[in-house]
Parts: structure tokens; sequence; C-alpha cells
């Protein structure tokens, strides 16, 4: 620990040779010490899972269901939200004679041989066998609490990472869109899609991981979003134009979080763009940090954001039912409106296209993943891998929710430009119009199948006998 | 919050509805004053217990419709213009507006004869003014009651819209008229306390009515804002006490 930065490290690493690295055993003996603290205490497990969400009732003066999805404030409450429960988890390592320089791990699923629950996270017992191990938890996704391996070409966080701009305009943009400080909005960034959102459904299926009301009850969720928020640093480390918003109303928000004595202390979106300042760092990244920008002088704007000249040319016809199995939906592209964009722009040829998953709706996450791919509808075309993105459902609760302040369909945007430049270039995109592809994504078998001290897949979540339905209200391609 | 979130408000081919319909809602605003003005048509010659027709309750009804509703339909407008097709934008958002401002017209025609009924029996002299007390308090409750939350979530659900023909413009309308039902919901009470008013006092909770509706469907409002519009109605609820 340098200047009182603590680094926090991957727990695939920690876990090599030995599954219990102390930062483990201390963590998984942390939980259960908050686990046995009453509800009310704002540092006990469930209150602090609360805060992300719950379904129960909050007691008076309780700041429960404060998760910030599908904005713009997803990365930095987050980051504020993990940095408290750190400051707790770390007050309580220290009350049990464990190390003050202990700092969350993260997991990174990416790394070599890094795509599988961690073990410590599948081993029933602690070390000696006698106490049960609190990282253990049974409700996740069939296979994954046996070895199941994450797919990660089709999570890899690259494209996100790819992103220039932070906000989405309206495509691509690493960090999610302008919005109120709501739950669930309609402008997830890229990062919050793909890894994260379906990360949270390929490891909790229809169980924990699967319900922001319960999510943070899984200890995985933590290193998860550490890992998550590792990325967000990546991100900047990046440079080439990557900054965060700049804009006074971003950056000035506040939200409440408990410090490790259970005060209430606020905190703004400002303080949370620098990791040192915070008080820790990522083994990944470079030992100084970049300056954070200053806000913009204007209450509004910032350099990632503008206006869109948006035009929609095509549509489907009808709403797209996914239950489990691969659907295909053809995106009709309207004649007179391409050619009123052609005839409206100096080049024939859009800048860029984009694919709209509109209108989604379903009353509960059905904990599958689904692969979007474009698809040419010409007859005999090439069967090309052109994988769009991914599109699950974590959080689809609160958008239905009567409850929820903002609820409504979810809606997904991917830019589609490269896809569609190479049908293009195969001869395989018509004027006519694509056709879009969802094929479920599942995890692969494990490595080693010999899993002796792991739980069996009687442990996991059960599934439904029949899928729940989700529904796309309707599948659009827009020009720009 | 706004139907138009993570949909793509554009600028192209067209200006958006927003600067029509705000224009909408000011010839509105002007046809409302100029009812409260006018001597022949004056609300003040309508006092209570007076012989109004259903013409005249509903003529007020639907002014008072596009005065204060008009910009509730910004969103609804915006989401129907930039999510259809360029060449028939303009007709796509029309159409969802007018079917929103229609079915709060044809909800007048129940709230017409109910203010009529009161109008004979209760709404005389002093009893007017607790009426209408009484309706602002109960619509207050309802601002910040939980199953009008619940309701309003209706409010903020769009409708996948057919790329063109008859099923796009069923779609619109449809659209629109799902908008007015969750908007009845929500806001229902309120102006139904409005439309028993009488006088300068009917200007006053027209105003709130507008300003309540405008932030609460163009910034929107969380609970904190729910609970300063309910205390902004129940204020309103004693000046018409105190006035009457």
């Amino acid at each position: 620990m340098a200047d009182g930065v603590r680094t926090r490290r991957d727990v695939w690493e920690l876990s090599s040779p030995d599954p219990w690295h102390p930062v483990l055993l201390a963590y998984a003996r942390a939980v259960q010490a908050m686990q046995q603290r009453p509800r009310t205490d704002v540092r006990s497990w469930g209150y602090q899972a609360a805060i992300h969400g719950t379904t129960e009732a909050a007691p008076r003066g309780a700041r429960w269901n404060e998760c910030k999805h599908g904005s713009w404030f997803f990365l930095p409450w987050h980051r504020l939200y993990l940095d408290h429960f750190e400051r707790i988890v770390r007050a309580v390592v220290v009350e049990q004679g464990g190390d003050e320089s202990w700092a969350l791990p993260y997991w990174n699923f990416e790394a070599p041989g890094a795509d599988a629950l961690p073990p410590a996270f599948r081993a029933r017992t602690l070390p000696g066998g006698n106490t049960p191990n609190p990282l253990f938890v049974p409700q996740w996704a069939p296979g994954i609490n046996t070895g199941g391996r994450l797919p990660v070409a089709r999570l890899a966080s690259s494209r996100a990472l790819a992103a220039r701009t932070y906000m989405p305009p309206p495509g691509a943009g690493f960090g999610g869109g302008r919005s109120g400080p709501v739950q669930f909005f309609g402008a997830s960034g890229d990062i919050e899609r793909t890894p994260h959102n379906d990360m949270h459904v390929l490891i909790g299926g229809t169980g924990l991981m699967g319900d922001p009301n319960r999510a943070a009850l899984d200890p995985i969720f933590w290193l998860h979003h550490a890992n998550i928020d590792r990325l967000w640093s990546e991100w900047i480390e990046l440079g080439q134009g990557r900054t965060n918003p700049t804009d006074r109303t971003w950056r000035n928000q506040r939200f409440p979080f408990a410090d490790e004595r259970g005060t209430t202390v606020q905190r703004t979106v400002t303080q949370s763009l620098s990791t040192q300042a915070l008080g820790y760092t990522y083994d990944t990244l470079a030992d100084d940090e970049l300056p954070v920008a200053p806000a913009a002088a204007t209450g509004s704007g910032g350099p990632t954001r503008r206006e869109t000249a948006m035009e929609l040319v095509g549509a489907s016809e009808a709403p797209v039912r996914l239950v489990g199995a691969t659907a295909r939906v053809d995106v009709e592209i309207d004649r007179r409106a391409a050619e009123s964009f052609a005839a409206g722009n100096e080049s024939v040829t859009p800048a860029r296209v984009y694919l709209a998953l509109e209108d989604i709706e379903g009353d509960r996450n059905p904990g599958i993943v689904y692969e979007v791919h474009l698809v040419s509808s010409r007859r005999g075309a090439a069967r090309g891998d052109r994988h769009v993105g991914n599109v699950s459902f974590f959080g689809i609760e609160h958008v239905a929710s009567p409850d929820s302040d903002d609820a409504h369909g979810m809606r997904h945007v991917y830019d589609v430009t490269d896809l569609v430049g190479a049908l293009g270039a195969g001869g395989d995109w018509t004027r006519e119009g694509v056709r879009v592809e969802f094929r479920p994504l599942g995890l692969l078998p494990p490595d080693d199948a010999d899993d002796d001290d792991g739980p069996t897949d009687d442990d996991a979540a059960e599934l439904p006998a029949t899928p729940i339905p989700v529904r796309i209200g309707r599948v659009s391609l827009f020009f720009e | 919050m706004s139907l138009a979130s993570g949909a793509f408000v554009g600028r192209s081919g067209a200006r958006p509805p927003t600067v029509a319909l705000f224009g909408l809602a000011g010839a509105g605003w002007v046809a409302l004053v100029i009812t409260h003005l006018d001597p022949a048509g004056g609300h003040e010659h309508h006092l209570p217990g007076a012989d109004r027709t259903m013409g005249d309750v509903l003529g007020r009804w639907a002014v008072m419709v596009v005065a204060t509703m008009a910009l509730a339909a910004v969103p609804l407008a915006q989401h129907v213009f930039a999510n259809s097709l360029r060449w028939r934008r303009r007709r796509a958002a029309s159409l969802a507006v007018l079917a929103y401002l229609c079915g709060w017209c044809l909800a007048g025609l129940p709230v017409a004869a109910g203010v009529i009924a009161l109008e004979r029996t209760v709404l005389v002299g002093q009893g007017s003014a607790v009426v209408v007390s009484g309706a602002l308090l109960v619509a207050a409750a309802w601002q910040i009651s939980r199953a009008r939350r619940r309701l309003s979530a209706r409010c903020r659900r769009s409708v996948p819209l057919p790329l063109r023909g008859v099923p796009a413009d069923a779609a619109s309308v449809r659209f629109g008229l799902q908008q007015t039902v969750g908007c009845l919901v929500t806001c229902g009470p309120l102006m139904a306390s409005m439309a028993l008013a009488t006088g300068p006092l009917h200007l006053l909770m027209a105003a709130m009515m507008t300003a309540i509706v405008a932030s609460e469907r163009l910034i929107g409002l969380h609970a904190r804002g729910r609970s300063a519009a309910a205390a902004g109605i129940s204020l309103g609820a004693v000046v018409v006490a105190l006035a009457g």
C-alpha cells in the first residue's frame, strides 16, 4: 500500500496456487460477520445488498433500491457503492485481525484461464471443512458452479473499450446516455450491456445475480463490479479522446452512502472520477493516474454530446418472441425512406447504421443471453459471423415494474456500420432489408470435469419448465 | 421522463413537433383567458347554480384540455416523430397527438354531466367552495398515492410502430389513446376539480395544472416533486376554501 492507496488484484491470480489466498479468506470471514448483523444495520450484508435493490419494504430512513442502470450514472454510482462497501468490509477485516491494506479483488474473466467462477466461490466449506463457505451461493446458473466456462469471445470488453465517447450518440458509447438519477432507463452504455449485463445473467441465470433486487447478496457481485470499474479506468487510460462527461449535471449529481462507521455521507460524481483519490487502484493500471478534466463551464452539453440526425429506414413488421431458441426476424428497408435519405445527404451511403431493439418487454429476466446476428435475407448468401452484440434482460423486472419511476420497454441500440459494410462487400446486403437472428448463448463445458469438492447442478437455481418469454416489439434500422 | 429517452430524437427531415405543441398550448391559454374576459361567454356569468348547458361545460373542458394537456403530449409526439419514416413523420405524430387530445375531450362527457348535476344540487352559494376545495384535497392525496404511481406506469409504455400504411396509423392512434388513458388516471382528479372551479380561481388552478403536468412529463417528477405538487394542490384547496 503506497501513500494510502490500496491495490485491487485479480481474484484468479490470488487463487493460484491456493484457492484460499488470505485476501479471499478475509473476504469470506468478513462476509460471514456482516451476514450475522441485523438487516437494519447499514453495515450488514443485507442492508448493503438492499442499497442496490430489494423487494422488501425499506425501514424508515433507509436508502434502498438506489442502483443506477441504463444511464450515464451507471459507472460512477457503482464505483462509489463499491468504495463504501469495501471500506465497511475492510473495517471488519481489521476487526478480525486482518490486514489494513485489504482491498476488494476483481474478476477479470477475460484473463487466460479465468473464465470460470473462481474456486473459492465454488467450495462448499471454508478451509478445514467444518464451516459453510459464505462465498458459495447455490442460486447460480446451472453449470457455473461445476466449472462451466463463460463464452469469453462473445463477452469481450474490447467492443465497449473501442468506443471513443462516454455517452451514446446514440449508437455507441462507453458509459451510458444522459438521464435523470433513475434506476433503470433506456440508454445503456456499451460496457453496461456487454460484459456487465451478460455476465449477470450468465452467472446468475434466474438466481441471485440475474436479479438486480438480489444480485448484491451474491459475494461474486462485488468482484464482477470491481472488474467493470477497472474497465472504466482502463478505458480512460486508452486515451485518444476517451474522456468522462464534463457536464455539470453529471459531475454534481450527489448520491448518499454509509461509511465504515455507519455514518451517511454524500458523494458527488466528481469524487468518483479518481480511484486514487478514493484510495485504491488496480494492478493493471499505470501508476500515475491521468488528471481529471474540469467540469464544463456551461450547464449542459459536454464534448461527448452532439445533435444526431438519425433517420428510421426500416423495421420489422411483427414483434419477435424469444423463448430460449433461435429466432429470426426480417427487417424491411423502406425504399422511399432510403431514397429520401440519400437525396438529403451528400453520400448515398450512410455514415453510420444502427440496429435498434425496441419496446422489449417481459415479466421476468429469463436468465438467457441471446447473441444478435445480422444475416443476409438473400437466398444462398454466405452464412458468415455477423455478430452484432448480445442482448440480455438484466433489470427487465424494474423496467416492467409499476413501482419504477421510469418504467417503459427496454431499448438497445447497436452500431452495425462495419457489419453492414461487410455484408455489402460480400454482395449480401440488399436494398430490401436484412434478417436479424437471435441465438441463445450458453456456458461452455468445464476444462476439467473432475470437480470433487464442488457442488452439483442440484445446487443450481431451479429453472422454469418452460423458458420465460421476452418480446421485442420492433427491430429497426436507422441511418445517420 | 420522456418516452423519447433512449430513442433517436433527430433533427433531420422536419422540425420535431415540440414547438408546435408549445404553440398549441399557448393558443389554448389565450382561448382560456379570453373565455374568462369575454362578458358574453365569461365564466363569471356562469356562477354556480346557473343553468350551464353540456355544450358550455364541454367547450370549456376542451379549451382547458388544449391549454393544460398539450404539453403532456410532447414526449408522445417526439417518440412517434423520431421512430417513424421521414415521409410520414408529421402524419404519424399528428395522429397520435390528435388521438390523445380527442381522448381527453371524450372524457369530458361524463365530467360535464357530473358538473352540471352538481351545479344544480350541491354547488350553490358557499357549498361551491367546499366542494371544489374537497375535490382538490382528494386530487392532492391522489398525487402522492401509491396507487397513482402504479397506474401511471402505463404513461411510460410505448407501442411498437409499424413502418407504414393502416397498421402504422392505427398504432399511432392506439399509442395516443393509451397515453390518454394513462393521463386520465394520473391527472383526472385534478382536471375534474378544475372543471368545478369558477372565476379567477379557475385560471390559477389551470396554471398550477399546466405547471404540474409539464414538470411531470417534460422533466420527470420523483418522490420530492410529487410531494411538492401535492403540497401546491393542497394550498390551492385552502385558498379556494378561504376565497369561498
